[in-house]
């Protein structure tokens, strides 16, 4: 019974040990998967590539020289961007009021409805790859820019209280008088 | 229970034996947790790895089965990938002129292959500030697009600094067979030609 009870105290603090060498290792691992995930340009003050396309109905869209742009990734499928439409649409009066350009894309082509609205364009295609500044897999996301293409504020997934604030902050503050 | 030694001491014994006992009971239970702390550990790391792994992986190609969209430059609308099961499609960049991949380069690569399976499609990619004008006179070969969606696009510019095409079949095709893109022309027709033989033996690109 003692022999025994020995072998499993070494089994106990041998498998801490190496618990806590994977954990280490994990964490390494979760570290870098992170930033793979995280595009590269991604940064308030770097700049969003500048970018045409084609809108839902087929349209050529070409921005115009509006103070600030908001891009928004979403998709009618994504359950979190329904969740998320109050406070984005709440974002949108403010934005409107900014004269600001609204630009919705969705990963997929096919994956929004057409849906008018002031102020809001819907592409389907664009003519640029915007990998490397925004997360195409990831929806919603909005990223607010300034009239020279230059990333003001950045925000993954549904606003909060605090995000949804300091957007419309930003928003204003980008609005000419 | 016996005991035939003075009381206290009998009582000494059975508190020991009852505090082996539970010395004992607390090393299995701290040897399960650990089995368990180490099975989440190693779940979760080899899944992690997997993820690390697809995130960095170079291969990436568009989606394709159908969903294969963009906007065609030439007639100004929609191009989606045909529906019907026969078609294959080799998707690719168009290059700058005079590189491997420039209009010139897959216009010849695609008049080669349509010339021994006629139904295999190209779709090239003119990302801004290609030229991807035609000669005039000369018979267009190809679908050319200019936009295509953010996933599309954000695959189609990773192939293109991997220097790399994608061949396509039908609608059936749950996967793009990635192509080099080699300096001849020739060389790089009957390779498409292969796979799309290949594809046609065994049902799949």
């Amino acid at each position: 019974m003692n022999g025994l009870l020995k072998a499993a105290s070494w089994a106990v603090a041998g498998l801490v040990v190496v618990n806590a060498c994977a954990g280490v290792g994990y964490l390494l691992v979760e570290r870098q998967l992170e930033s793979a995930r995280r595009p590269a340009m991604s940064a308030i003050g770097g700049k969003f590539p500048a970018f045409s396309g084609v809108d839902v109905s087929g349209q050529r869209w070409v921005a115009t020289d509006a103070p600030c742009r908001i891009v928004r990734v979403t998709a009618d499928s994504c359950e979190f961007c329904g969740i998320d439409k109050p406070a984005y649409e709440a974002l949108l009066d403010v934005a409107r009021e900014a004269r600001c350009e609204v630009i919705e894309l969705s990963p997929r082509a096919g994956q929004m409805a057409r849906n008018e609205r002031l102020a809001v364009v819907q592409l389907s295609f664009v003519d640029t790859d915007l990998g490397s500044v925004l997360a195409p897999f990831v929806a919603p996301q909005t990223i607010i820019l300034d009239g020279a293409w230059t990333m003001k504020w950045i925000g993954r997934g549904m606003f909060s209280e605090n995000t949804l604030a300091s957007s419309m902050a930003t928003v204003r503050s980008l609005a000419v008088d | 229970m016996s005991c035939r030694k003075p009381a206290s001491r009998c009582v000494t014994i059975m508190d020991t034996n009852h505090r082996e006992r539970g010395g004992a009971l607390a090393i299995m239970i701290a040897l399960g947790i650990s089995v368990l702390a180490f099975g989440a550990l190693a779940y979760n790391g080899v899944s992690a790895l997997k993820k690390l792994q697809v995130a960095s992986s170079s291969a990436t190609a568009p989606p394709a089965n159908g969903a294969l969209m963009g906007h065609d430059v030439i007639t100004g609308g929609e191009w989606v990938l045909p529906s019907e099961t026969d078609g294959v499609v080799v998707l690719f960049n168009i290059g700058r002129d005079g590189d491997a991949g420039s209009m010139a380069f897959w216009q010849k690569v695609a008049m080669l292959v349509r010339m021994a399976e006629p139904s295999i499609q190209f779709v090239g990619l003119c990302s801004i500030g290609r030229s991807c004008d035609l000669q005039p006179g000369e018979k267009l070969f190809l679908a050319v697009l200019s936009s295509m969606d953010l996933l599309q696009m954000h695959a189609m510019s990773k192939a293109a600094r991997q220097n790399r095409a994608f061949v396509y079949r039908g609608e059936s095709s749950t996967s793009a067979t990635p192509l080099t893109v080699a300096l001849n022309e020739q060389n790089l027709a009957e390779e498409i030609i292969n796979i799309y033989r290949q594809s046609r033996a065994t049902g799949g690109a």
